[in-house]
């Protein structure tokens, strides 16, 4: 099971969203990362086979995904950035109704509507509107409706937008136990999301594919760059000036805790720290601040 | 087979030191490959999963019966308006025409809000990416709302007939040739134009043809009901092969890039 993207580039008018992009992704979790308008989801809709690349080509287990269409769409999930819902919709109405265009019988439909609303804690709201719903729900109802044929291939853009932190681990949980001999590709900015659970990722800037790789070798690449220093609390506005710091934490009324980037020590007294990959994250793209949601 | 047992097997075959590269061998590992491929491709198989027909009558608990009421309403409507119109055969005998061509137009122009809906409700992505992908599914709603449509239109022919003014014909050519030629057009435009602008479109053609009709009404113009029967039936031929090569190609499309629904 391979999905492979080779040099698939899109352009816009006035703008490359998505250039020159090769991708082989293996079965497991694999993570997206970058910044609104890195060409995440315009990538997505390509590998979703929902827009067609002006160059290039998505394929799977050898097969390009246009020659296999429907056989393709079969094996596939998807939960699109931004999507709605039919007014009228209850949540069973939404599932049914994505079930019947995903061709599953009514005694499947049944059986994993029953299976889904359960697992992501919908059965309490399984006959109330959509439009009524809070926005994680909403969110958990999109990811369930990715989840009906059972794919081979899920493809979720921004999947966590909207969850509270108790959803946002019951999602991670989810998907890890579901990742088992399939293939998960995860586009997100907020990185921790997918630091605990994705054992493969992409970063994705400009329209291009800048690393690659898992976690602990993407991670690599900010080693000797992360530093901790403490520092008093009046100094902390200068040093903002001077360095990049990515988290403070005051410690007591005087002194504050600074984690900040550098490729070397820009404070004295200043401890290497154990970087992370929202370290990585916000060197490759200084003006994001890691957590803030995509409206 | 699982995919433990069948690398297991793999590697037993290749754990002698050097095995000789023969064709028993790769006979052997093509066998092993071969089955595993098709008990995968079983596993897949085994999930049924349901065609176009079960598609259309499953949409029509979503959507048929929304459409089909309003049809009914707008039926109980025409049929005042005929009723009213052949108390006065004067008004009958220069009118009715154009009135049955106006009425078509609006039957088949019915269809166009309910393809629209998908973008209108940003639901288009999520059904571009299933199974039966968003052309058949606009086929499955075109197939529902034009079989109502088409019902409705019997009926106003039938009372047109009843009337008995106008010859099979002139009622024909009058109604179902429109309301064929309108639904070619309409379902022709979804294929060509972005998705965003088809609703638009949609209303602005048929509004033309809708003026078109009233100036030709009161300008006492010729009509279609006075087109030569050879030509006439035709037409009608050739509009409704038309719609079902539109229909045909919505049904195969798999998305409406061509049509760049997301740029």
């Amino acid at each position: 099971m391979e999905l492979k993207i080779e040099h698939l580039t899109k352009k816009y008018k006035d703008k490359t969203a998505v250039d020159d992009v090769s991708l082989t992704v293996t079965p497991g979790i694999w993570g997206l990362l970058g910044a609104n308008g890195a060409g995440k989801t315009t990538l997505m809709r390509m590998i979703a086979g929902i827009m067609k690349p002006d160059s290039g080509c998505v394929k799977y287990d050898g097969i390009n995904i246009t020659a296999l269409g429907e056989t393709y769409r079969d094996i596939f999930g998807y939960l699109p950035q931004e999507f709605g819902f039919y007014p009228e919709f209850t949540v069973k109405d939404y599932l049914e109704y994505v079930a019947v265009l995903k061709g599953l019988t009514r005694q499947e439909t049944k059986r994993k509507t029953g299976e889904l609303l359960e697992t992501l804690t919908l059965e309490g709201v399984k006959n109330k509107k959509i439009i009524k719903l809070s926005g994680g729900m909403k969110r958990r109802v999109g990811i369930a409706q990715a989840l009906l044929n059972e794919p081979e291939v899920l493809i979720l853009d921004e999947p966590t937008s909207g969850l509270d932190p108790g959803e946002r681990v019951r999602f991670r949980n989810l998907l890890s136990e579901f990742a088992q001999n399939r293939i998960v590709l995860i586009s997100t900015h907020i990185v921790p999301d997918i630091e605990y659970i994705a054992c493969q990722n992409a970063v994705m800037k400009d329209g291009r594919i800048l690393a690659s790789g898992t976690t602990e070798e993407l991670v690599g690449i900010m080693d000797g760059k992360v530093w901790n220093v403490q520092m008093p609390a009046y100094d902390v506005h200068r040093a903002e000036q001077k360095a990049r710091i990515v988290n403070l934490r005051n410690d007591n009324s005087e002194s504050v805790s600074v984690r900040y980037l550098s490729d070397k020590p820009v404070f004295p007294e200043s401890l290497q720290a154990q970087p992370r990959l929202e370290d990585l994250y916000l060197w490759l793209f200084p003006q994001e601040e890691s957590g803030k949601e995509e409206h | 087979m699982k995919n433990d047992a069948f690398i297991t097997e793999l590697k037993k075959e290749f754990r002698e030191n050097c095995p000789e590269v023969c064709e028993k061998h790769m006979e052997k590992t093509a066998g092993l490959v071969k089955t595993f491929y098709e008990s995968r491709q079983n596993s897949r198989s085994r999930t049924r999963r349901i065609g176009f027909g079960e598609l259309v009558l499953r949409q029509i608990r979503f959507i048929g019966w929304k459409i089909w009421c309003l049809q009914l309403a707008v039926m109980a409507v025409m049929y005042c308006a005929l009723h009213t119109i052949f108390g006065n055969m004067d008004v009958a005998s220069r009118h009715m025409p154009f009135l049955l061509f106006a009425m078509a137009v609006m039957l088949a122009w019915m269809a166009v809000p309910m393809m629209g809906r998908s973008i209108r409700y940003r639901m288009a992505e999520i059904e571009s990416a299933s199974r039966f992908s968003l052309g058949r599914l606009m086929a499955a709603r075109l197939l529902i709302t034009e079989a109502g449509a088409v019902v409705l239109m019997a009926g106003m022919m039938r009372l047109t007939a009843a009337g008995s003014i106008y010859r099979l014909s002139e009622i024909v050519f009058s109604s179902l040739l429109p309301f064929l030629a309108v639904t070619g057009i309409c379902t022709g435009l979804l294929g060509h134009i972005r998705v965003q602008s088809y609703v638009k479109s949609c209303n602005a053609a048929v509004a033309c043809i809708l003026a078109s009709v009233f100036i030709m009404d009161r300008l006492g113009t010729g009509s279609p009901a006075d087109l030569p029967a050879a030509a006439g039936w035709t037409a009608c031929v050739f509009c409704l092969a038309a719609c079902a090569y539109q229909i045909r190609r919505l049904w195969k499309k798999d998305s409406f890039e061509d049509g760049t629904v997301f740029c």
